[in-house]
């Protein structure tokens, strides 16, 4: 260890780093005066470099590291004045920029409204069959408290780890093994072993732009549900961009985290460009989230500003990149739709379902039709016999 | 725990490397070198085709260690990554306690060490001498189950084995494991390990690498091979040119006896630096005349 006056200035950089919110705990800041007792503390790059192998381990910290990095070096050579400690703060984000329609909606139902969303809750069986849009805000609210308390389950695929069973298809030597000891030595009984089902990753990509505004609210309550009975979910919104939102739906209190979401997103209420949208999740996320057999909930009324024909080849590659993509469309719901938008037909010919979000009955129906996939080859089906819902 | 070290300074790590032909820049040998030192594991993410697990070969070669490799795959278990028991032969010995009148002596018999299989990891542990080079391939493969057995094992560098008892190496052999982001590996497993990121390597690095790996490759060639690689980094393909599809790309160059990169020879040999269909119509119907011309500029 360096000495304690060294070891003092050095943890300085820990610190730092925890004001620039990156995690950095007691461990790494241990690990980070062990390494640089091992090397050359006057070789800035040096020392940068092992702060930069114990304090940081995620890519998308390292940009905040070196920025922080630098704050650090000058106050221990002097070059700024120690008490300057303004630099380091993160850049302002949107938060409190934004009006948030969220905040909004949430504060708007006090606790006598709660009541009457008990009471309407009680009667779901009108609101199963009522448009999201013409609810009113206790109906909303009572959607919202039934949306977080549905049980999802979007489906398992067959694992590849194996564990005992008594019906298995392979063989389990060890445990046949050992159990023939009691045999004397003679593999009476056969031990099986058969894959353990897993469930399926699930990425949900919700369109947050003008036109889905009434529905965006209840979407995401039933991604926060989601994500917290469900094993591994991804939550991004589109609008003009795609924003991850994942880490914010992982509170427990959906309201916060919805808040939260609605001022983190700058494209809030905006306009729409899927095509963009679903390029930049292609791009930089399809890789990191969609392993494993993942299934896409895409959450959109297909108004598209862009270009239609991008639009096409971008939703044909997340289909193939994903085990199912699921189109979730408020519209599809109402009586007499047809996609005839050309966002819309563009969705409705590289989606695997197009299923109606627009009421309690149709999401329900859409967790039905999850729960019972899974299994199985991808189901790609035929243009033709997609619109018949 | 401090590994035996081979090397006593940082730029003897670089030095070491680059004897192998790995050119490092200061902060992957800053980092290997501390691995070394402290006995960590080292941790290395970055896009694929960046020389990740070259890493671990050079570092094999340069220490004159034997380097074992755990390829992480989907359901990898015990049996395929640690150890296993050599059943048929177990049964065959409990035959012969059997004719020997020891039945009840059986279990004793069957598991002892002479009818243990080990696997990459038990073998990296119980390695005879110096410890051997533990390379942990794409761990982001495996799953999550495999990721908490390895916490236990690189926190302690033992393993138990129920049967038998417990195995831990003498010296802890030096660990790079490996990761292509193709899901999130778990903080916990690491913030045992040092954590590097590879990025794409900068023009003159590239080119060095290219010396380096590739000395037959005329320098003018080299300059415009990397100069086409490294414009097309800058643009927005799907999957990006690593350093091995530059190496390829020279290599394919060579073998076509390219002396000067025109618009047919880049159009024809575009499959061996981009491996998605629209990234090489892309490219081909737009992007041609461009890349050419920033070839020439590079000579």
């Amino acid at each position: 260890m360096p000495a304690d006056r060294t070891a003092r200035n050095l943890l300085v950089l820990p610190r730092l780093l925890r004001r620039a919110q990156l995690p950095v705990d007691a461990g790494r800041a241990r690990a980070f005066l062990a390494a640089v007792a091992e090397i050359d503390v006057w070789r800035e790059e040096d020392v940068r470099a092992a702060a930069r192998a114990t304090l940081v381990a995620n890519p998308a910290d390292l940009a905040r590291f070196d920025a922080t990095f630098d704050v650090f070096i000058d106050l221990l050579l002097g070059r700024v004045r120690p008490v300057d400690t303004g630099a380091q703060r993160p850049p302002l984000d949107a938060r409190g920029l934004v009006a948030s329609p969220l905040d909004a909606r949430g504060h708007d139902a006090p606790s006598p409204a709660r009541r009457e969303a008990h009471r309407a809750a009680s009667s779901h069986e009108v609101l199963r069959t009522k448009d999201f849009a013409k609810m009113s805000s206790a109906e909303r609210t009572a959607a919202a408290t039934f949306l977080e308390r549905l049980v999802w389950s979007p489906g398992f695929r067959k694992g590849r780890r194996r564990r005992r069973s008594r019906r298995g298809d392979s063989y389990d030597l060890r445990a046949t093994l050992r159990r023939s000891l009691r045999t004397l030595g003679e593999p009476l009984f056969l031990q099986r072993r058969s894959a353990r089902p897993r469930p399926r990753p699930l990425v949900v990509i919700c369109d947050v732009s003008g036109s889905m505004e009434p529905y965006v609210r209840l979407m995401l309550h039933m991604t926060h549900a989601f994500t917290r009975s469900w094993g591994r979910v991804e939550v991004f919104t589109l609008g003009t961009r795609l924003t991850r939102v994942t880490r914010r739906l992982r509170q427990r209190r959906a309201d916060a985290a919805l808040s939260q979401i609605a001022s983190d997103v700058r494209d809030w209420s905006g306009g729409t460009r899927i095509a963009e949208s679903l390029r930049a999740f292609n791009r930089i996320w399809s890789r990191r989230v969609l392993g494993r057999g993942a299934i896409v909930l895409l959450v959109t009324d297909g108004w598209e500003q862009g270009d239609a024909v991008a639009l096409v080849a971008e939703a044909e590659r997340l289909q193939r990149t994903s085990y199912r993509l699921v189109w979730l469309d408020p519209l599809a719901g109402t009586p007499g739709y047809a996609a005839v938008s050309a966002g819309a037909r563009a969705l409705a010919s590289r989606t695997d379902d197009h299923l109606a979000a627009n009421t309690l009955q149709g999401l329900e129906g859409m967790a039905d039709a999850l729960a019972g996939g899974g299994r199985g080859r991808p189901v790609r089906r035929a243009a033709s016999h997609r619109d018949r819902i | 725990m401090v590994s035996e070290v081979a090397w006593s300074s940082i730029d003897e790590v670089a030095d070491a490397l680059a004897r192998q032909r790995y050119v490092a820049d200061r902060a992957l040998a800053v980092t290997l070198y501390l691995a070394l030192r402290l006995g960590k594991p080292l941790f290395v993410e970055g896009e694929a085709g960046v020389g990740k697990t070259e890493i671990a070969k050079a570092l094999a070669s340069a220490l004159g260690r034997r380097l074992i490799r755990l390829q992480c795959y989907e359901g990898l278990d015990v049996a395929t990554a640690v150890y296993d028991w050599d059943y048929p032969r177990q049964i065959l010995e409990i035959r012969l306690a059997e004719s020997e009148g020891h039945a009840d002596n059986a279990r004793g018999r069957i598991y002892s060490e002479r009818f243990l299989i080990k696997r990459p990891l038990l073998e990296a542990i119980t390695s005879e001498g110096p410890p051997p080079v533990l390379l942990i391939d794409e761990i982001d493969r495996a799953d999550e189950e495999f990721e908490a057995y390895l916490l236990e094992l690189l926190s302690d560098f033992q393993v138990t084995v129920p049967e038998l008892g417990t195995f831990r190496a003498a010296v802890p052999p030096p660990v790079v494991i490996t990761s292509n982001r193709t899901r999130e590996v778990h903080d916990a497993l690491k913030r045992r390990c040092l954590y590097h990121w590879i990025d794409y390597p900068t023009p003159e690095r590239e080119l060095a690498i290219l010396a380096r790996r590739l000395p037959d490759v005329p320098e003018r060639l080299a300059r415009a091979v990397v100069a086409v690689v490294q414009s097309l980094r800058g643009d927005d393909l799907f999957k990006r040119p690593g350093v091995s599809e530059t190496l390829d790309w020279a290599m394919a160059l060579t073998a076509l006896g390219t002396r000067e990169l025109d618009e047919p020879t880049l159009s024809e040999t575009l499959g061996v630096l981009l491996k998605y269909e629209e990234d090489v119509s892309r490219v081909r119907a737009d992007m041609l005349p461009q890349l050419v011309a920033e070839a020439a500029r590079a000579r």
